[in-house]
């Protein structure tokens, strides 16, 4: 020890008072001394010194009070000087052993990583307030709560329709109510228009939110009334800078939507990306074309369409009272939420509400659990290792206690150990979560634009709290252990210790890892049964070749001259159905799954339709050729010909459960409908077809029903083609149809051509999804916990050498003493599967809504997670087992 | 002696003390005597006062402290400079030499004729 240290503490054990008082009474003395030495009498000299020196008891109280201080500075540096030390001790031990240490960093930063990025994400989708905003906390969502009549269920949402959000920003004041839609554009028009995220308000969004334009200004009360036509836009900072290169003349320059023009009159401040979860682009006024008339009866500003949220700054509770009160009465009287019992929330606007996200949502939560349960895994495989380190250690740990390093020391030591590997692991964790949060991200919504880096402050400071926390998860246990060894047994055993003392705690670790295993390769198990069955699903179409064309004008207007949009649609599909690659076409009024549209229906000589579950069919106007296109199949009757025209007989098609629905007795062909008016004539059922999904993969079944697209009201107009394509034709089919709808719209509209499997591929995604995060989960889990029984066996072995030498040198076979290493470690893997089957029946109820065609409890997926662990025990027991059964009698019982 | 006192005289103590301090280690009693007859006598230190200020530089970390024999053979608490102690004694030392010299330049300006 190179520093003073050693020395302040030799001087300082001592209560520093006494220090004072010798050093006081010695310049006495002195003092003394020399006066009588110069002549003076003692007494005098006494009297002299004193009056030298001043007030002695004051200036003794005042030293001491000093030296105390020094005292405890010296203390606190020795302190830091212990830890220093222990820290260089540590560093050395860890850069001795890299093996260990990087199995010990990647183990945790792998667990740590999988938090911070789950914790990113869930941050972000349920506790971050929107950016940029004048105390968020006090801004506030509204939530409608009904009850489903049909069925019963609770219902939540959080969009109003636009009579529902004026009636209440009229009981309101302005300052306090705003109202937001999100509407995806183009910028520009045409097929290679780059979409961008809109925000439509409606009242004073950015003076209820606090935020200020940074260049130029924000809405005026003029431009935001719904009514008026303003085309005016505020831009966000981040598209001010990638698509104007930050122009500082930007106010005044125009934009174009689709066909619109706008006005940029304000860039938004850096930061603010709006109130949703996707980040906005820009901000435009509710309804600046004007196209959405208020007046019209199913009109996007009707009671019937929902979509718009609301922003409220809730002062205080008071305030809240009162809007929930309002919004309460609003809502029962309005004529869509048709519900006299809904109630009205106002949840703190941090993150989305989970009406948007839903089941992506709920994967991230439970997610969450997923990731504390390998980190546990980890943490338990750590401890394990350090057990390993701490029983080669012990004659070194022997040996420092014998020199009288204190065990408290010798523990905190050890811990620190720990520590350091945890401050390692974090920062590599931080490194995982940076990847895991953006895979995550684009895992559970791909299209979304997050508008903010995946790991920020507060991810940086969970990381933080998470590696503390495995620090004294994974390390508290083997420091305790290490640091209360049996001195003399251990110094005597000269490192090949007999006993196996610490084997208790292997086998509560092997049994906590085979456990959580469990439960996620279970877990697993289920995701990967629903996803079969959802895929096993018969939507009614033949999604393999069928193929989906559309035109969509990006704002509802018509392209400016020309033949209307049925035209140039119906031209193109007369162009295309002799293309090559093309089996079967046909057209439909509406998107197939992806519309929802009823007609008033009535029977001869029945008051009212039958309905299946409370619901009447559902009904689409589709030309022939559209069933061969979409692979429905035909069971009775015939199909839709070119016979079925505005002036013949009036036909229809129906679905099967509609068949059986509505004529329960007789065959539905030949029997009558009335579509529309009561007194409008007869269609005749003309054939019966097998029953469609209207719009999801998992929904219950429906009653459909068919009408000839020529002989609808609205005179044939086609909204869709449907095409079939031939085995592999169908990339080449896509392609045509798009070239063709070009060539037929030119840059007034935006073709959509997809394959169904396109269409439909978004709603398997989250099956899909659950099934591979949790399988990745799950094979991690089986990962972790075989290396976990694998090193506690083979330490296990290694521990009883002299054991297994001396049954052997009595006779054992080397095979029976490998059943036996092998039998006890299953045995104890056996303990951790019974108990993990029993927490993953009792936590199957947390997965069930995420579920699909399998019970929480199936049999089949516990059985085959509890068959694999088995497997997986005895092959990581057999190493060491085949290493037990070649232990040499003589040489293990030489070595002692 | 009351505090405003002693703070008035601390700098110029310190400065006697660190100046004492820099030839050698030295005992309390031991720089007391150096101060008292270095000045000849001119000051009127309390050795209170003296031994405040020792203790004080050593909270300080300008001096330390170390337990030896004195001449006589007895215990005595001996100081010692830190290389931060003689940084400050450069410090205090100009300063007090600026003071000096701008006091005696003060004195020594005859008053201009009226």
């Amino acid at each position: 020890m190179t520093s003073g240290w050693r020395r302040w503490l030799r001087i300082f054990t001592r209560d520093p008072q006494a220090d004072v008082d010798t050093e006081l009474r010695f310049h006495m003395d002195a003092r003394v001394e020399d006066l009588v030495a110069r002549g003076a009498s003692l007494d005098d000299a006494r009297a002299q010194a004193l009056a030298e020196f001043g007030d002695v008891d004051a200036t003794r109280e005042r030293l001491g009070a000093i030296d105390r201080r020094i005292a405890g500075q010296h203390r606190r540096a020795e302190w830091w000087e212990g830890i220093a030390q222990d820290l260089r001790h540590t560093m050395r031990g860890l850069a001795r052993s890299p093996g260990f240490t990087v199995m010990v960093v990647v183990t945790l930063a792998l667990g740590i990583g999988a938090n911070a990025a789950v914790f990113s994400v869930l941050d972000r989708l349920f506790l971050t307030y929107p950016d940029g905003v004048v105390h968020p906390e006090q801004i506030h969502r509204m939530e409608v709560h009904t009850t489903n009549r049909r069925t019963g269920t609770p219902q939540v949402r959080g969009v109003l329709s636009y009579p529902e959000y004026k009636e209440l920003a009229q009981a309101l004041p302005g300052s306090e109510i705003a109202g937001w839609g999100y509407w995806q554009a183009h910028l520009g028009a045409g097929a290679g228009a780059p979409q961008v995220n809109v925000t439509q308000v409606a009242g004073d969004y950015f003076g209820v939110l606090g935020v200020r334009a940074a260049h130029g200004r924000v809405f005026r009360a003029d431009e935001w009334q719904v009514g008026t036509i303003t085309p005016v836009a505020v831009i966000s900072d981040a598209m001010w800078r990638t698509r104007f290169g930050a122009d500082s003349a930007i106010v005044g320059k125009s934009l174009a939507l689709g066909v619109h023009e706008y006005t940029i009159i304000g860039v938004a401040p850096r930061g603010f990306r709006g109130t949703d979860i996707n980040a906005a682009d820009l901000w435009v006024p509710l309804n600046t074309e004007g196209s959405w008339k208020p007046e019209a009866e199913h009109g996007v500003l009707s009671e019937f369409t929902a979509f718009i949220q609301v922003v409220l700054r809730l002062q205080g509770p008071r305030d809240a009272a009162h809007v929930v009160a309002t919004g309460t009465r609003v809502m029962r009287g309005s004529r869509t939420a048709r519900d006299t019992l809904a109630t009205v929330t106002l949840p703190a606007a941090a993150g989305v509400s989970q009406e948007f996200i839903g089941k992506q949502g709920q994967i991230a939560k439970r997610l969450a659990g997923v990731a504390a349960i390998i980190l546990l895994l980890a943490c338990a495989n750590v401890a394990n290792l350090l057990l390993t380190r701490g029983m080669q250690r012990r004659r070194e740990i022997a040996i420092r206690l014998a020199l009288g390093v204190s065990r408290k020391r010798l523990g905190l030591q050890l811990l620190l150990e720990t520590g350091v590997v945890a401050a390692l692991a974090g920062a590599a964790a931080l490194l995982v979560a940076v990847w895991g949060a953006g895979a995550l991200r684009h895992a559970l919504l791909p299209d979304n634009v997050w508008g903010s880096p995946a790991v920020g402050a507060r991810v940086a400071a969970f990381t933080a709290f998470v590696a503390a926390l495995a620090a004294v998860a994974a390390g508290l246990v083997p420091a305790l252990q290490s640091a209360s060894p049996n001195l003399n047994a251990a110094l005597k055993a000269g490192g090949q210790s007999g006993a196996t003392p610490r084997s208790r705690t292997r086998s509560a670790l092997m049994i906590t890892q085979a456990a959580f295993a469990v439960v996620l390769l279970g877990g697993a198990g289920l995701f990967v049964r629903s996803l079969q069955a959802v895929k096993g699903i018969d939507v009614g179409y033949d999604t393999s070749r069928m193929i989906v064309a559309s035109a969509n004008y990006d704002v509802d207007g018509t392209p400016p001259d020309g033949p209307s949009h049925g035209q140039r649609l119906t031209r193109a599909a007369d162009l295309l159905r002799h293309a090559p690659g093309v089996q079967a076409l046909g057209l439909a009024a509406t998107p197939t799954m992806q519309s929802i549209n009823f007609e008033t229906l009535h029977l001869p000589g029945v008051d009212s339709v039958p309905t299946l579950e409370g619901a009447p069919p559902l009904t689409m106007f589709v030309s022939p050729g559209f069933f061969e296109a979409s692979g429905i199949d035909l069971r009775a009757g015939r199909r839709f010909s070119d016979g079925d025209l505005k002036g013949s007989e009036p036909v229809v098609i129906v679905s099967e459960s509609m068949a059986r629905t509505f004529w329960p007795h007789d065959a539905a062909v030949g029997k009558c409908v009335i579509v529309g008016k009561a007194a409008d004539p007869c269609r005749r059922v003309v054939g019966v077809v097998t029953d469609e999904h209207v719009v999801n993969i998992v929904e219950p079944t429906m009653m459909h029903l068919f009408l000839p697209l020529a002989q609808s009201a609205a005179d044939g107009r086609p909204g869709e083609i449907v095409l079939r394509a031939a085995p592999g034709q169908v990339a080449g089919v896509v392609r045509e149809a798009r070239r063709e709808l070009v060539n037929q719209f030119g840059d007034a509209a935006i073709p959509d051509v997809r394959a169904m499997r396109d269409v439909l591929n978004p709603q398997l995604q989250p099956w899909r999804l659950g099934a591979a995060l949790f399988s990745g989960a799950g094979l991690l889990a089986l990962l972790v916990a075989a290396i976990g029984i694998y090193s506690a066996m083979s330490y296990g072995v290694s521990l009883r050498r002299r054991e297994i030498g001396i049954r052997m040198a009595l006779g054992a076979r080397g095979l029976s003493v490998a059943r036996l290493i092998v039998g006890q470690g299953v045995r104890v893997v056996l303990v951790g599967i019974a108990i993990g089957v029993v927490a993953a029946l009792a936590m199957g109820r947390l997965v069930a809504s995420l579920l699909y065609g399998v019970t929480p409890h199936d049999p089949l997926v516990l059985s085959a997670t509890a068959g694999v662990l088995i497997v997986v025990a005895v092959v990581a027991c057999l190493v060491p087992a085949r290493r037990a059964a070649r232990v040499d009698p003589m040489e293990t019982l030489r070595a002692e | 002696m009351t505090t405003s006192e002693l703070d008035l005289l601390q700098g110029t103590l310190d400065v006697l003390v660190l100046r004492a301090l820099s030839w050698q280690p030295m005992h309390g009693y031991a720089i007391a005597r150096f101060i008292r007859e270095g000045s000849g006598r001119t000051f009127q230190i309390l050795d209170g006062a003296l031994y405040t200020s020792l203790h004080r530089m050593e909270e300080k970390g300008w001096v330390e402290s170390e337990w030896g024999m004195s001449d006589k053979g007895k215990r005595a608490r001996f100081y010692t400079l830190t290389s931060t102690g003689r940084r400050a004694l450069k410090v205090e030392a100009s300063a007090w030499n600026r003071y000096v010299e701008a006091v005696a330049g003060v004195m020594n300006v005859d008053p201009e004729p009226a």
